[in-house]
C-alpha cells in the first residue's frame, strides 16, 4: 500500500519537474550560444624556458623573477648549482587583453630584452569555434656585457632576435600541447660553429595533477645545424604551483640561459651527462 | 495584474542581470553576468533561467581565470539553472516566493527564493536576492583561500521579460 503511494507520488513529482524542464529546453533552444574563449591554456606566460600563448591581462603588471642555477653536477661544493645563480628580472605589462610587452634584464652576459606579444588566434566554443589559439612573440636581446671577447663589439653586433608562432590546443582540462617554431638571429656569430640564423621547433606541453598544479616539459629541436655543431637540443621539465596571485615555477633544464637566443641555440649542458640546471620562477600579478 | 494571467502567454528575456558578491573583511569578490536569459509561462507560473557561467565578469582577470577554473569548472559544467514555480499564482501580491531546483556547478538543491514580481507596459519585472554556499555545490575551497571568499555568497537576479 505505502509502495503504491510513493510510486503515485514520484509520478506526480516528475510529471510536475517535466514540465519546468520543458520550459528549460524551451528556452536553451530560444538562446543563441555565446562564443567562449578558451581560458588557462597554461598557468603562466611560460611553458617552462619556452613563451606560452598566455598573455599578461590588460592594465596588469606581470613582475617575473626567474632563477638558473649552476650545474647540479657541481656537488656539495658548490651546493649543487646553487653558488652560481644567474637571475632575470621580467616586467610583463598587458597593453590589452590580447596584447603585451616586456622589459627584462638577465645577468647572464648582462642581457636586456624586450619583447611584444599578441595573440591573433584565439581557441574558442560555442557560436565561433576556433580549435586552435595562435601567439606570436617577438623580442629583441642587447648583450650588454664590455669583458672579453665582447668588448671590441658594436651596438648592432650586440643584437639578437627572435620570432616565434607559438600554436596551442587546450586538449582537455588538463592537457595543454603547444608547438612552437622559431627564428633566430644573431648580428653577430661568437664562433665558428654557429649560425647567423637558426630554425627551431619547440614542443611543450602541460598537464594538470591538480586544480592547482600542474607538470610542463618542452624539447626545442633545432632543425638546421652547422658543420660543427657544438650544442645541444633544449629539454626541459617543470612544476607549476598557484597560489591566488603567485604562480612558482620549478624546473630541471640543459639550459643555462634565461632568454630565447641562449636556451633555443646555445645550449651546452646535456641530460646525458647530467650536465643540468635546476631553476625556478617567481611570478606576481599587480592590477594598475 | 492578476487579470493579465488570464492570457496564455509566455515571457522571455535575453539579458538577465545576475550579480554576486562574497564579502569578507580581507576583500570582497564580485562579478556581473548580463548574458542570462529566462522565460516565464504567465498561464501556469512557471519562470527557468539559464546563466552560462563564463557570463560572469569581474574586476581582475585573474579572479575571473580562478573562478572559471578552480571553482565552477565552467568547461564541465558551463550553466547554471533555476527551474521554479511561483507560490499560490495566480493568487499573489509583489512579493512572491518561488520553489524550485537551483543547478550550479552540475549539482542539484531544492530550495525557495523570495523577490518581487511587477507588471508594467506588457513586462513581467523580477527581482530576487538570496545566498547560497558554494560548499552545497561540491565546489572546493581550499584552506589557504578560505579566509577570502564569503560562506554564503549574495546572488541577485534582475529581469524585465517581454512577450515572446
Amino acid at each position: 500500500m505505502n509502495n503504491w503511494r510513493l510510486v503515485i507520488l514520484s509520478f506526480f513529482v516528475s510529471i510536475n519537474s517535466l514540465c519546468s524542464q520543458g520550459l528549460l529546453d524551451e528556452l536553451s533552444e530560444e538562446v543563441t550560444e555565446q562564443t567562449y574563449y578558451t581560458e588557462a591554456t597554461f598557468k603562466d606566460t611560460r611553458i617552462v624556458n619556452l613563451q606560452s600563448n598566455e598573455t599578461t591581462d590588460k592594465n596588469v603588471l606581470h613582475f617575473v623573477i626567474l632563477h638558473r642555477f649552476g650545474e647540479i653536477t657541481d656537488g656539495f661544493y658548490n651546493l649543487f648549482g646553487i653558488d652560481n645563480a644567474q637571475m632575470k628580472m621580467s616586467f610583463d605589462y598587458g597593453i590589452t587583453d590580447d596584447i603585451s610587452t616586456s622589459f627584462a634584464r638577465s645577468n647572464y652576459q648582462k642581457t636586456f630584452e624586450g619583447s611584444l606579444k599578441a595573440k591573433i588566434l584565439k581557441q574558442s566554443t560555442g557560436f565561433r569555434k576556433m580549435p586552435v589559439s595562435i601567439t606570436i612573440y617577438s623580442a629583441c636581446f642587447y648583450t650588454n656585457d664590455t669583458t672579453g671577447k665582447y668588448y671590441n663589439y658594436t651596438n648592432l653586433q650586440r643584437l639578437s632576435f627572435v620570432q616565434q608562432a607559438i600554436i596551442t590546443k587546450k586538449i582537455n582540462k588538463n592537457l595543454s600541447l603547444a608547438l612552437v617554431p622559431s627564428l633566430v638571429h644573431k648580428n653577430i656569430i661568437q664562433a665558428p660553429y654557429e649560425l647567423h640564423d637558426n630554425f627551431i621547433l619547440g614542443l611543450g606541453g602541460r598537464y594538470k595533477v591538480s586544480p592547482r598544479v600542474s607538470i610542463n616539459a618542452e624539447y626545442n629541436l633545432r632543425l638546421n645545424l652547422p658543420e660543427d655543431d657544438r650544442y645541444n637540443n633544449g629539454l626541459s621539465l617543470g612544476c607549476d604551483i598557484e597560489t591566488g596571485g603567485h604562480v612558482f615555477q620549478l624546473h630541471v633544464t640543459n639550459s643555462k640561459g634565461m632568454f630565447e637566443r641562449s636556451f633555443l641555440t646555445e645550449n651546452l649542458g646535456t641530460w646525458r651527462e647530467g650536465r643540468l640546471y635546476f631553476g625556478f620562477n617567481l611570478s606576481r600579478v599587480f592590477n594598475l | 495584474m492578476i487579470a493579465q494571467t488570464a492570457f496564455t502567454q509566455k515571457f522571455m528575456s535575453r539579458n538577465v542581470e545576475v550579480h554576486f558578491l562574497s564579502e569578507t573583511p580581507i576583500e570582497n569578490i564580485e562579478a556581473h553576468n548580463n548574458q542570462a536569459s529566462a522565460l516565464f509561462d504567465s498561464s501556469t507560473g512557471e519562470i527557468v533561467f539559464q546563466v552560462p557561467i563564463r557570463g560572469f565578469h569581474f574586476e581582475k582577470a585573474l579572479m575571473e581565470e580562478h573562478f572559471n577554473e578552480n571553482y565552477m569548472e565552467s568547461e564541465e559544467f558551463p550553466k547554471a539553472t533555476l527551474q521554479g514555480k511561483i507560490k499560490s499564482w495566480p493568487n499573489v501580491s509583489k512579493d512572491v516566493e518561488v520553489e524550485g531546483t537551483i543547478m550550479i556547478h552540475g549539482t542539484e538543491k531544492l530550495k525557495t527564493f523570495s523577490g518581487t514580481l511587477g507588471y508594467d507596459n506588457n513586462n513581467w519585472i523580477v527581482y530576487s536576492e538570496f545566498s547560497v554556499n558554494a560548499e552545497d555545490f561540491d565546489i572546493k575551497i581550499p584552506s589557504i583561500v578560505r579566509k577570502q571568499i564569503a560562506e554564503n555568497i549574495v546572488i541577485s537576479v534582475n529581469a524585465t521579460l517581454s512577450p515572446r
